[in-house]
């Protein structure tokens, strides 16, 4: 209990001096107060672990997410640039470009915007021999599956506007090419192309690519590579079955329209196209979104 | 000389022949086996005025169902969900095949159904919403469609690929584990291995969710075991069409008619009585 006997001298005195305050105040016994630190202390050890990790470890594991992810596109730009550095490895940029935008006169095709998980499905498949690629196969030989994860997803970030094809275009094609690619031709069986490839062949990522905005003549070499089962990295065999009852006329027909489209410039994935629900990852693999 | 002249008069023979052979009454009505299928007069040639576009209309209807008859559908599917190629081709219940068998009595609810009041069945249980009205806008382009591309069918009689083809029981019982292990491999690509479908890249349905709660109900005709597998024989996977055989066909249908979905409406009316 605290007394202080100079306080009842205050009426008596208008303006007390400095002396007149409080001069002694009565505190705890040291030891007491120690004790009862150290008994708040080790509370907070104790629980402090706990309150951390319930509070924080999602935002580190988002933290370490992302940082692994520009980890990896740095290094995807990096091999991209340069290639990764072994034998036989060539700059992926020698023919895709750094924009990811291909050589259309020549059939190599653009890239940029492609989903990360179908650019690591085919490279595998070139790899592996079930996309036929004779000039590709060399080249990505010595890319081990951490670099194909990392150069896909560089490519899928990577936004590019379409590139002039010189392929020359038939107009008389191009009402043929329409009604292939939004209707498809059912009396033989061969559904629309936009009905799997998407609206304006924007894709169904990340199964079906977007294929709006290829060069002619990369769409017209794939046709035939799946006719004639050189490439066989199709899920369900779908594209070897429709190539194979695509007559010539059709085949130039359909490639110049999907050619004369604007591509899309996203590399993303829809919340509901998981990978993983849709029973696409070859091989058990965890591949970057 | 004299081949020049023979030419034109075997041509006429040949084309008259072809003409008598599949004309749509005398093949379709013999059997005949070399007849494919009808085949709706070509595209492209709507008539001018208030019935194209009452025709145009339905036919955006039919693939665009949620936007187009947005306040009747309750569910993902569209028309062409189950009709496909806008309603055309053959063994997936085509247009040309069903508008001239109605008016017909049908055992699912005892009565003679009009055209219209199929439409309306199909509105109500595999699109899960409510019907509309046959004096609504929304059922008479349906109906202008449904009859654009039913010219020159014969009306009453059977035509080869209509409806949805009925399979023989099968040989071993529908199983539930081998309609598991087969959606998974081969239909889970599209219709993911939860059936809830796939998405485009702006957000719209791009293959349609085979159960739960945004697809047809318990009061649907691919309830129905038998139909569902006699959908899927003739006409998945997408393109590759018979690539099940019967037996597949069954236990992938028995597979996802056992799954949860939006109940029948009627007993939902029952119970609340």
């Amino acid at each position: 209990m605290r007394f202080f006997p100079e306080q009842k001298a205050r009426p008596e005195n208008p303006c007390p001096s400095k002396s007149a305050l409080p001069q002694r105040i009565e505190r705890r016994p040291f030891e007491k107060r120690i004790s009862r630190l150290t008994f708040f202390l080790f509370l907070a050890a104790l629980f402090s672990p706990g309150l951390q990790s319930s509070a924080q470890a999602s935002d580190q594991a988002s933290a370490q997410a992302a940082d692994d992810r520009a980890s990896l596109i740095s290094l995807g730009h990096l091999i991209a640039m340069k290639g990764n550095g072994l034998p036989g490895n060539t700059a992926c940029a020698e023919c895709h470009r750094i924009n990811g935008g291909g050589m259309p006169s020549v059939g190599i095709p653009r890239i940029a915007g492609q989903t990360a998980t179908y650019i690591y499905r085919e490279v595998r498949g070139v790899q592996k021999g079930t996309r036929f690629s004779p000039f590709m196969d060399r080249i990505v030989e010595n890319l081990s599956k951490r670099d194909i994860r990392a150069v896909a997803l560089y490519y899928s970030t990577v936004r590019t506007p379409k590139l002039h094809d010189p392929a020359e275009t038939d107009p008389s094609l191009q009402v043929l090419g329409r009604r292939i690619a939004r209707r498809g031709l059912w009396d033989r069986n061969i559904p629309a192309c936009i009905l799997c490839h998407g609206e304006d062949g924007r894709g169904i990522p990340p199964n079906f690519p977007y294929i709006a905005g290829q060069s002619k003549i990369y769409l017209m070499q794939q046709i035939i590579s799946f006719a004639v089962v050189e490439r066989k990295d199709d899920p369900e065999g779908l594209m070897r079955g429709i190539a194979s009852k695509l007559k010539n006329r059709e085949i130039k027909a359909v490639a110049q329209y999907f050619a004369s489209l604007t591509p899309p410039d996203y590399g993303t994935i829809p919340e509901k196209n998981s990978p993983e629900r849709l029973r696409l990852i070859p091989e058990k693999e965890t591949t970057p979104r | 000389m004299k081949k020049g002249l023979a030419l034109p008069e075997m041509t006429f023979l040949v084309c008259l022949v072809l003409f008598a052979t599949l004309s749509p009454r005398a093949a379709l009505a013999s059997g005949n086996k070399n007849f494919q299928f009808f085949a709706p007069p070509a595209e492209g040639a709507l008539p001018d005025g208030p019935l194209g576009r009452l025709i145009r209309k339905g036919e955006l209807i039919f693939i665009h169902t949620n936007l187009y008859a947005k306040k009747y559908v309750g569910n993902d599917l569209t028309c062409e969900s189950c009709h496909l190629d806008r309603g055309i081709k053959p063994y997936s219940a085509p247009l040309w095949g069903a508008y001239g068998t109605y008016p017909r009595y049908r055992a699912k609810n005892h009565k003679v159904n009009t055209f219209e009041e199929r439409i309306q069945g199909c509105f109500r249980f595999s699109l899960n919403g409510t019907p509309p009205p046959v004096d609504s806008e929304t059922m008479k382009a349906i109906v202008a469609y449904s009859y654009w591309v039913s010219r020159g069918a014969p009306v009453g009689l059977y035509l080869k690929g209509q409806g949805i083809v009925r399979l023989s029981k099968p040989e071993r019982s529908p199983s539930l584990r081998r309609g598991k292990v087969l959606f998974e491999a081969r239909c889970a690509l599209c219709h993911g291995l939860d059936g809830q479908g796939t998405q485009a890249d702006l957000g719209q349905v791009a293959f349609p969710p085979v159960w739960g709660p945004h697809s047809f109900n318990k009061g649907a005709g691919f309830y129905n075991v038998r139909e569902l597998a006699g959908f899927l024989r003739m006409n998945m996977p997408l393109s590759k069409g018979k690539s099940l055989s019967d037996q597949e066909a069954w236990d992938v249908a028995a597979y996802v008619d056992s799954k949860p979905r939006p109940e029948d409406p009627r007993r939902k009316l029952a119970r609340s009585r």
